[in-house]
């Protein structure tokens, strides 16, 4: 319980970095599923959701006033769901991806309803300017951060309170062999995939995607 | 009154703030919290009200390009506290075309080229070294150095520069240059990085050299390249391999 409390308690802070704060990207997946893995003893497995997830959310684009879907939210849950339940093979983590990423549509059907209250608070801001209260605004300002910081704190402590003790008990399922490796392996491909669709803006660039695993494999050679 | 540097800097600390509200009418408020401190300084109670009232309007741009946008009005409105020259409508239109160009510049700038690149260079470093801590300090540190210098340095250059100047400050043209050689380092990275994909699990899959383990990585690569280019969606993909490797995951080596 503690750990899903402060669990949402920094994931919510962190995901102010995305659009309402700052923005110097600690809510970008690889940045953020780090600094989940540090917190909830596990880095390297963080840090690899966090790059999985980064290569898979590559091609969405917060543009303009469109809402894509929340990568961060998606990050905090497929990275605390295993660690929370100590189980990190394949299935555990698929399935926490999975809930990540419905997380993450979560949030941004969500965002309309902020929206709609900050909406309030700008009017809120226009009566003010009109009674010449103008050194209230910095007040009401902080409001809009608060709310925020609310829906994600509510959205990822509800999705982690509500599946933990379901997914405990049915995660125990004993898997072995090698290759429970292989999911990892399929969505880091998979990954480098959609990054290659989205450069390759020119056909004959291929040449230099060769080029660069031509460059690995001779350099593999010289190193043995 | 004049506005001083530390006004400015004031100024560009505020713009870090300027979603946190956002509306229908996007980045307004944000904006207006932004220029905050210059209008309460600038004006006396009745043009403060007009002042304020002025910038309610609709906001909206790349939140890292408003800094340039928001010097160039903090003078405007500084010339009109001085000599009471400003017309509203052209002021207003500037605003908006303004908002327009560097929304599209912002958006391909930092978000389409700079977000991705930088995101390669993390995960190279994560490849090559596997160092766990290493690839999002470089990923902060490469982002947030053009990042942090737009948005500080831009409400300066805003201030300084006139309307057509700030236009011609960043052309598109060099825009489409810097992704077209972004563009040939990322994929001559991802290549780079097929050949060491196996890296990332702590025992070798197959009992295979590592170069043929390779090969049949960027072969596979590029059947998924083609089945996206074909339009299966990548969900649909994800599926699938999904339920390939959990029927793999049964099967005792």
């Amino acid at each position: 319980m503690q750990k899903i409390f402060f669990t949402a308690l920094i994931g919510s802070l962190i995901s102010l970095d995305q659009t309402v704060f700052l923005q110097i990207m600690i809510s970008q997946p690889i940045v953020c599923g780090t600094i989940i893995g540090w917190f909830l003893g596990n880095i390297q497995f963080g840090v690899l959701i966090g790059i999985l997830l980064q290569l898979i959310w590559i091609k969405e684009l917060s543009l303009g006033g469109t809402i894509p879907p929340d990568s961060t939210i998606a990050t905090i849950i497929g990275v605390s769901i295993p660690l929370i339940i100590n189980n990190t093979n394949s299935l555990s983590t698929f399935i926490s991806i999975i809930i990540g990423i419905l997380a993450g549509i979560s949030s941004m059907k969500t965002e309309i309803i902020t929206r709609k209250i900050n909406n309030k608070i700008a009017q809120k801001v226009e009566n003010l300017v009109k009674m010449g209260k103008f050194e209230k605004i910095s007040i009401v300002n902080w409001q809009g951060i608060l709310i925020a910081f609310t829906k994600s704190f509510l959205l990822i402590f509800l999705v982690l309170i509500i599946t933990i003790p379901f997914l405990t008990k049915i995660l125990i399922i004993n898997i072995y062999g090698i290759w429970q490796e292989m999911f990892k392996i399929f969505l880091l491909l998979l990954g480098l995939a959609i990054i290659i669709e989205k450069f390759l803006i020119k056909q004959q660039y291929i040449y230099i995607l060769i080029t660069g695993f031509l460059f690995a494999f001779i350099l593999n050679i010289f190193n043995k | 009154m004049k506005i001083t540097k530390f006004d400015l800097f004031k100024i560009a600390i505020r713009t870090f703030f300027l979603q946190s509200c956002f509306n229908f009418k996007m980045q307004n408020f944000g904006f207006l919290y932004a220029i905050t401190p210059a209008l309460q300084k600038l004006y006396e109670k009745k043009d403060k009200k007009m002042a304020f009232e002025r910038h309610l309007e609709l906001f909206n741009t790349h939140p890292y390009m408003a800094s340039l946008i928001t010097g160039f009005i903090v003078k405007l409105e500084e010339k009109k506290s001085i000599s009471g020259e400003y017309d509203f409508e052209e002021i207003s239109k500037m605003k908006k075309t303004m908002c327009s160009v560097f929304a599209v510049i912002g958006d391909e700038l930092f978000w389409n080229v700079l977000r991705p690149f930088v995101a390669f260079i993390s995960l190279s470093i994560f490849f090559i070294n596997f160092n766990i801590l290493l690839p999002a300090l470089v990923f902060l540190i490469l982002y947030n150095i053009p990042h942090l210098y737009i948005r500080i340095a831009g409400i300066y250059k805003g201030y300084e520069l006139n309307y057509d100047t700030i236009l011609d400050y960043i052309k598109q043209n060099r825009i489409q240059n810097i992704k077209k050689i972004i563009s040939i380092l990322s994929l001559f990275i991802i290549g780079f990085l097929i050949f060491y994909v196996e890296k990332i699990t702590t025992n070798s899959i197959f009992n295979l050299k590592k170069e043929i383990t390779a090969i049949f990585f960027l072969f596979f690569v590029f059947g998924i390249v083609f089945l996206i280019k074909k339009g299966i969606t990548t969900t649909k993909i994800l599926v699938i391999l999904f339920i390939v490797s959990t029927i793999l995951m049964f099967i005792p080596k």
